[in-house]
């Protein structure tokens, strides 16, 4: 079915971390659970929820309390990073046994290129099936997948019949496919432009097609271009194994806003070894340090720093915070938020050799590599930094 | 208050000291230039907390006291003045600047509020001539980090034994060193870390001629010339070893005119990507240096020169942007480069060195892209 044509796959595991969840706590299955914080009257915001909790109207990036507004008897808790880490390396790994060209979007979704694997594992749409059994198998959870020539259609075929479905879109079937689906549907198409297009009497990418490409340019300049090629199923994009990261950061939002220099201090080195450790694991280093402070109640400050080290090992990254942070006049305001990121990013082999590298940073480095290596085998944390372990963090 | 003094004099006054004055601050104070007149005359401070600026200026004090001005607005009102006296009163926390037929009336703050600055007593001080400190300064400068997360390489190192004077700047990518041979009355050796904020000041103030007045202890410097007196803060050490790093081999050498690679060097990295680090291709071979920039998705450049080079034929990546930092600064017509592996550090030193004097640069190479 796909001789001829790229063979593009989307995996998008079902309420994941909920799911997780549900799993290892036999007490939860069936009920409507919801992952983000232990206590719903706390700020933050729903990260996922099970499929139980969705018919109350709970969904992702909801705050807390509003989702306990929506269902009071859903379960909260507060969810376990770590072991959400493991199974998706546990996940990712299984893709990568069918194709090298596997590329993570996140902890719980994935584009896969199953082109020219026929050979190797028989027709693309039964690999996949295979697939999604093997990660029902190994991990007890529940996948959905789409298969299209196309990626972006693959990403939309995965999402329609979760969960635990199978979508496949042959060569030739995409028009088919795509048109009579609503037009919210296609990537990048959001709020506002849904009310442009709707206004237009656009209602399905079959109308959006059949608007025109002139029509669209003209109301759209260069994005209607982009919406037309989607709106016929055309799409270069390929998967990219190592999405090109423009950056890489972690952030932290306190339970209750924190005065506390020590908590600052330990929140800013953990982020900082965070960073280092993703930066190490994608291989890359970066120039710029970017630090963000929202301080109570709601001011954000960004400040951005280049220095002439490309950063990935945590000490550094650190002192480059830690430097930022103390230039900004907190006026003795409570911090809610600390984040840090750092981009620019390079390949590491491609960062400039320094001069001083036989002294200090050598040593740096090795630990940091070191404690990736144990981060590997016995997950993310097994060893921190003295000044790191103390009160739990996480 | 209330004093008189030539416009041009005020203007160079107030322009020096605010240079000084911190673009951000979070004390509002800092924004403000002090004036104090007093029976001896006027002095101007300004301080960043780190680098602080004390001038004194001739004028006709009729009436003592002083006064907290927001330095940028003041600076700008009196370099735009016409060039006459100017009479600067202040009256109720109000500065009345008058001057012909201009009249300004300004906002103050309290000059009590207004920090302390440093003391110079109790300092070891000598005599140094201030072209010589300002030439040293000029060449090195460039290479100071930027990097916040190494304070120590955010200054220059100044070393000074009596017999001779160093300076060294480095970012951990290249160094810039001068030394020179100067007999200078002091009380003991020094190996300090002075800013690069200082340095700029002090680039700006020194002249090149006559001598000026340095004054050290553990923590501060200042440096005088004229009526003018500079005070830094140091950075605390310990500066990298940097003495580990300067290469004793490196036996091939190539000579070359400083201009044709400067400019060369400047045309060809026009092409030159951040993405691999501004990289820029030396291809050493008998009597010719090529540069070769090559930058996926940008586009190729290609530049031949003559040079005197008898050794291997060798390539050897540098950022651009540190290679013409380093041909700026050079000071001679032809330019040595005393190299040994394409991954090891290079020295890169005037032809014609000047008497007394030792400056080279080193340069660290980067991995070649292909």
């Amino acid at each position: 079915m796909f001789d001829h044509s790229p063979a593009l796959a989307h995996l998008d595991m079902d309420a994941f971390y909920a799911a997780v969840e549900q799993r290892d706590f036999p007490e939860l299955r069936g009920k409507p659970v919801v992952v983000g914080g232990p206590d719903p009257k706390a700020r933050g915001v729903v990260s996922t929820c099970s499929y139980e909790a969705r018919p109350f109207g709970i969904h992702s990036a909801m705050p807390l309390r509003q989702a306990l507004q929506l269902c009071p008897d859903a379960v909260f808790v507060a969810g376990r990073m770590k072991v959400y880490q493991r199974e998706s390396r546990r996940i990712m790994a299984i893709l990568r046994e069918y194709s090298p060209r596997v590329q993570p979007l996140s902890l719980d979704e994935a584009f896969l290129d199953l082109t020219g694997t026929q050979r190797l594992f028989g027709p693309p749409d039964e690999t996949l099936q295979q697939i999604r059994e093997r990660v029902r198998e190994e991990t007890g959870l529940t996948c959905s997948a789409g298969l299209a020539p196309v990626k972006f259609v693959a990403k939309i075929a995965s999402d329609l019949e979760k969960p635990d479905g199978l979508v496949i879109v042959p060569p030739g079937g995409v028009l088919e496919f795509l048109h009579p689906l609503p037009v919210g549907r296609l990537w990048g198409v959001g709020p506002k432009t849904l009310d442009r297009l709707t206004e237009l009497g656009v209602a399905t990418i079959g109308d959006l097609a059949a608007l025109g490409l002139e029509e669209l340019e003209r109301r759209f300049g260069l994005w209607g271009r982009r919406l037309h090629q989607l709106s016929l199923g055309r799409d270069g994009r390929s998967v990219t194994p190592h999405r090109e990261e423009k950056s890489v950061g972690h952030e932290t939002t306190f339970a209750t806003d924190q005065e506390s220099e020590e908590v600052i201090t330990r929140a800013l080195l953990e982020l900082s070894e965070k960073v280092a450790a993703r930066l190490r694991r994608h291989a890359v280093a970066g120039r710029t340090l970017t630090l963000k402070l929202r301080l109570a109640p709601f001011s954000t400050f960004t400040r951005s720093v280049s220095g002439d080290e490309y950063l990935d090992q945590g000490p550094l990254i650190y002192e480059t915070a830690r430097a930022l942070i103390d230039r900004v006049d907190r006026r003795a305001r409570k911090v809610r938020l600390i984040g840090v990121s750092v981009s620019g990013l390079v390949a590491r082999e491609a960062a400039p050799p320094g001069l001083f590298d036989s002294e200090r940073p050598e040593r740096e480095q090795r630990l940091g590599k070191a404690v990736d290596a144990l981060g590997e085998r016995f997950g993310a944390g097994a060893v921190r930094r003295g000044r790191l372990i103390g009160r739990d963090s996480s | 208050m209330k004093i008189t003094l030539s416009q041009p004099e005020l203007s160079r006054a107030a322009g020096l000291a605010g240079n000084v004055v911190p673009s951000k601050s979070t004390l509002p104070i800092l924004s403000t230039l002090l004036i104090r007149a007093d029976k001896e005359g006027v002095a101007f401070s300004a301080t960043d907390l780190d680098v602080s600026i004390h001038l004194r200026v001739e004028a006709a004090v009729e009436k003592t006291g002083a006064v907290a001005v927001p330095a940028r607005r003041f600076a700008e009102i009196v370099r735009k003045l016409d060039s006459v006296d100017v009479t600067l009163t202040v009256e109720d926390q109000t500065l009345l600047i008058e001057c012909g037929r201009s009249r300004f009336q300004i906002s103050t703050m309290d000059p009590a509020d207004f920090p302390k600055l440093p003391d110079t007593k109790g300092l070891d001080t000598f005599t140094a001539a201030a072209g010589t400190i300002r030439g040293m300064v000029r060449r090195t400068r460039y290479a100071i980090s930027q990097d916040l997360a190494r304070p120590s390489m955010n200054g220059i190192f100044l070393e000074i034994d009596g017999e001779k004077t160093t300076m060294v700047a480095t970012d951990g990518h290249r160094l810039a060193y001068c030394q020179r041979e100067e007999k200078l009355d002091v009380a003991s050796s020094y190996g300090v870390i002075v800013p690069g904020k200082a340095l700029d000041q002090l680039l700006r103030l020194l002249p090149d001629e006559g001598d000026m007045e340095i004054g050290i202890s553990e923590s501060q410097a200042f440096f005088r010339t004229g009526a003018v007196t500079l005070f830094s803060r140091l950075i605390e050490g310990p500066f990298p070893n940097y003495k580990q790093v300067i290469p004793q081999g490196n036996e091939k050498e190539m000579t070359v005119a400083t201009d044709s690679l400067l400019m060369a060097t400047d045309r060809v990295s026009t092409l030159a990507s951040t993405l691999n680090t501004r990289q820029v291709k030396l291809v050493l071979e008998p009597d010719q240096l090529v540069l070769e920039v090559a930058s996926p998705d940008i586009g190729k450049a290609h530049e031949e020169m003559e040079a005197a080079y008898g050794g291997e034929p060798m390539a050897i990546g540098y950022n651009a942007v540190y290679l013409l930092d380093v041909l700026k600064n050079m000071d001679s017509d032809q330019v040595r480069f005393r190299l040994d592996r394409p991954d090891n550090a290079g020295i890169i030193e005037p032809v014609e060195e000047r008497a007394g004097e030792r400056y080279f640069c080193l340069l660290m190479p980067l991995k070649l892209s292909d």
